[in-house]
């Protein structure tokens, strides 16, 4: 799914850093502030709030915002803003600690392929076309359906159907940097493997590495919510963004504003995540 | 050409065949299956009603024995029995492709047409407020659950505004009509393109943007050929490759986002029948669905490779 939703990431994309200008910082302002906001209301929230997350009061079911619930009650009387901050823990944990693993893997299978001989580099690459030819939600709702559920098995399913673009990316401007002229004016001086890889293309490779894992993250955020929402991957009565959202069509004609805040939550998230990544890719990429 | 074709074939089938074939070991090897789910209430839970169940199914059997009677029921066309259908899969399958082909075909066509006369427009005027404004507004489409926007779709335009159903795929106390079932298409294909429109959109600007950068481009302003007829002849030829990639991609995410957009509306395709059947454990079915999307995604990306040769003869068939 969404290797599509890569906008401006071109696998040619080459890492160069451009000088921080006081009016790049100020354009990327509203962003940092908003992912900051997002992180400590999510991080501290739950703490701050005192309220239980799971408790059911079934005589305050399906309430609108007041001054005791911020934001109203589910339908089994459980407070939203409670389950939305809490939710959000659960959400951006799965999707950050999906998208790191698939980071690694991605990055390591990626320079494995650019760096390696064109037979490995021609095996590497069918293999990762053909698992990116299969939808991705269909695959996490497979792997759903066979393994038994829990947070480290979500974390794992999201990581595994989401390396790919990771790798073919990491790939292309390794391939890149592997033909150029300094490479092998190391490699002419004596350098070894080791320190071909950690000093000479590392560097050269971390801005692309950075723009592929903040566009993981979106997808990883909206895989999870898209996963959850269909009952395959965080099941209540612990919350998600995703499954906050699972009955509220149930309750659309009753009671629509129980869907107003989890679809808010995602939506604000991956949008802040999307203008980090466009603000990453054009730092690495404008020269 | 019909070398590569055959060629390009034959990676196909090896690839449907390969993965296939791993989703059913895989669903086979892990302990705990559709027993529990088909017995319904726990109560009358025993691991001797378990066995019992398995033995009906066929899931006590070894692995290899099942990936055989698999293979022989697929040679027979009707792909094995569903577990919780009293029918061939090929049946069950059979009944609900249509919804899911109207549904995705459309949603294709739109996001396609849709997304290439935005990116044309706003590649063609790079810069301006107006490209500003469409391209602000895809990222805010790309950010958007799917499911949510199904959500706040119906929330608008069948709970507030009565103007369409909120789901389904006819409504039940009147007689059949086209009319009726355009109304019923009309959030689900919107709930499931917008996010596509844009990602094309996105993409199709900013290739349309780099390919009036060009230095072809230069030289055919400089030439004195009409501004349009450099758009036409040089900007959107060049452009036209990675349009084509993206049209193909599109394929396999637009399949995937029918399982979302039909749970969302209880529209009856093959996207909901997965949802339902990963619920039940229904295994035979979902083989099934992956096998259809697997051939779906494979004759997507073969069709895409025919296009590219089509669009620039200089890529070389091999």
């Amino acid at each position: 799914m969404a290797s599509a939703f890569a906008p401006g990431v071109t696998a040619s994309s080459r890492p160069v850093t451009l000088p921080l200008t006081p009016r790049r910082l100020r354009g990327m302002a509203p962003a940092w502030i908003a992912a900051a906001f997002i992180v400590l209301a999510v991080g501290l929230g739950p703490w701050a709030l005192r309220l239980d997350p799971t408790s059911i009061d079934l005589s305050a079911i399906n309430q609108l915002p007041s001054a005791y619930h911020l934001l109203g009650t589910d339908d089994t009387g459980r407070d939203l803003l409670a389950r939305l901050l809490a939710g959000g823990q659960v959400s951006l944990g799965v999707a950050s600690a999906a998208t790191v693993l698939a980071t690694i893997w991605g990055a390591i299978y990626g320079a494995a392929a650019g760096l390696g001989q064109p037979w490995l580099d021609a095996l590497l690459m069918r293999i990762v076309d053909a698992l990116l030819a299969f939808p991705n939600i269909v695959a996490v709702l497979i792997f759903a359906a066979i393994f038994p559920a829990g947070i480290r098995q979500l974390i794992l399913l999201l990581a595994l159907t989401g390396w790919m673009q990771i790798a073919r990316l990491v790939r292309g401007v390794t391939r890149d940097v592997a033909n150029m002229p300094f490479l092998e004016a190391a490699r002419s001086a004596g350098a070894v493997r080791t320190r071909l890889i950690l000093r000479h293309v590392l560097p050269n490779i971390s801005g692309v590495i950075g723009v592929a894992a903040t566009l993981e993250l979106t997808k990883a955020i909206l895989a999870e919510a898209t996963v959850s929402f269909l009952g395959a991957g965080i099941h209540p009565p612990m919350p998600s963004w995703g499954n906050m959202l699972t009955n509220a069509q149930d309750y659309v004609f009753t009671a629509p504003w129980l869907a107003l805040a989890p679809g808010v939550a995602i939506s604000a998230t991956v949008f802040v995540v999307f203008r980090m990544q466009e603000w990453l890719h054009l730092r690495g990429a404008a020269l | 050409m019909i070398a590569f074709s055959l060629r390009r074939l034959l990676q196909v089938v090896v690839t449907v065949a390969l993965l296939t074939v791993t989703t059913f070991i895989l669903m086979h090897l892990v302990p705990g299956g559709p027993a529990f789910f088909l017995m319904g209430t726990p109560d009358h839970y025993t691991p001797e009603h378990e066995a019992a169940v398995n033995r009906v199914l066929g899931i006590d059997q070894p692995v290899v024995s099942q990936l055989v009677l698999w293979v022989y029921a697929f040679v027979h066309g009707d792909l094995g029995w569903s577990f919780f259908y009293k029918d061939s899969v090929a049946h069950v399958i059979g009944l609900r492709l249509w919804p899911t082909i109207e549904l995705a075909g459309l949603t294709l066509l739109l996001t396609i047409g849709g997304g290439i006369t935005l990116g044309l427009y706003a590649g063609a005027h790079a810069g301006s407020r107006i490209d500003r404004c469409l391209s602000a507004a895809s990222v805010v489409a790309l950010s958007v659950p799917s499911f949510w926007l199904g959500i706040a779709l119906v929330f608008v335009f069948a709970v507030w505004q009565r103007w369409l159903p909120s789901s389904g795929i006819a409504a039940l106390n009147e007689p059949p009509s086209v009319a009726d079932h355009v109304r019923h298409l009309v959030l689900p294909v919107l709930a499931l393109s917008l996010s596509h429109m844009a990602g094309m959109g996105l993409y199709v600007r900013t290739s349309v943007a780099e390919a009036l950068r060009s230095d072809c481009i230069r030289t055919a302003r400089a030439k004195g050929l009409p501004g349009r007829l450099v758009f036409v002849r040089h900007a959107l030829r060049s452009a036209l490759i990675p349009i084509l990639t993206m049209a193909g991609l599109y394929v396999p995410n637009i399949s995937g986002g029918t399982v979302v957009v039909e749970t969302v509306f209880s529209w009856p395709g093959i996207g909901q029948l997965m949802t339902l059947s990963v619920v039940r454990r229904d295994y035979p079915v979902l083989m099934g669905i992956v096998l259809l999307l697997g051939v779906v995604v494979v004759a997507a990306s073969w069709l895409t490779d025919m296009a590219y040769h089509l669009a620039d003869p200089r890529i070389a068939f091999n």
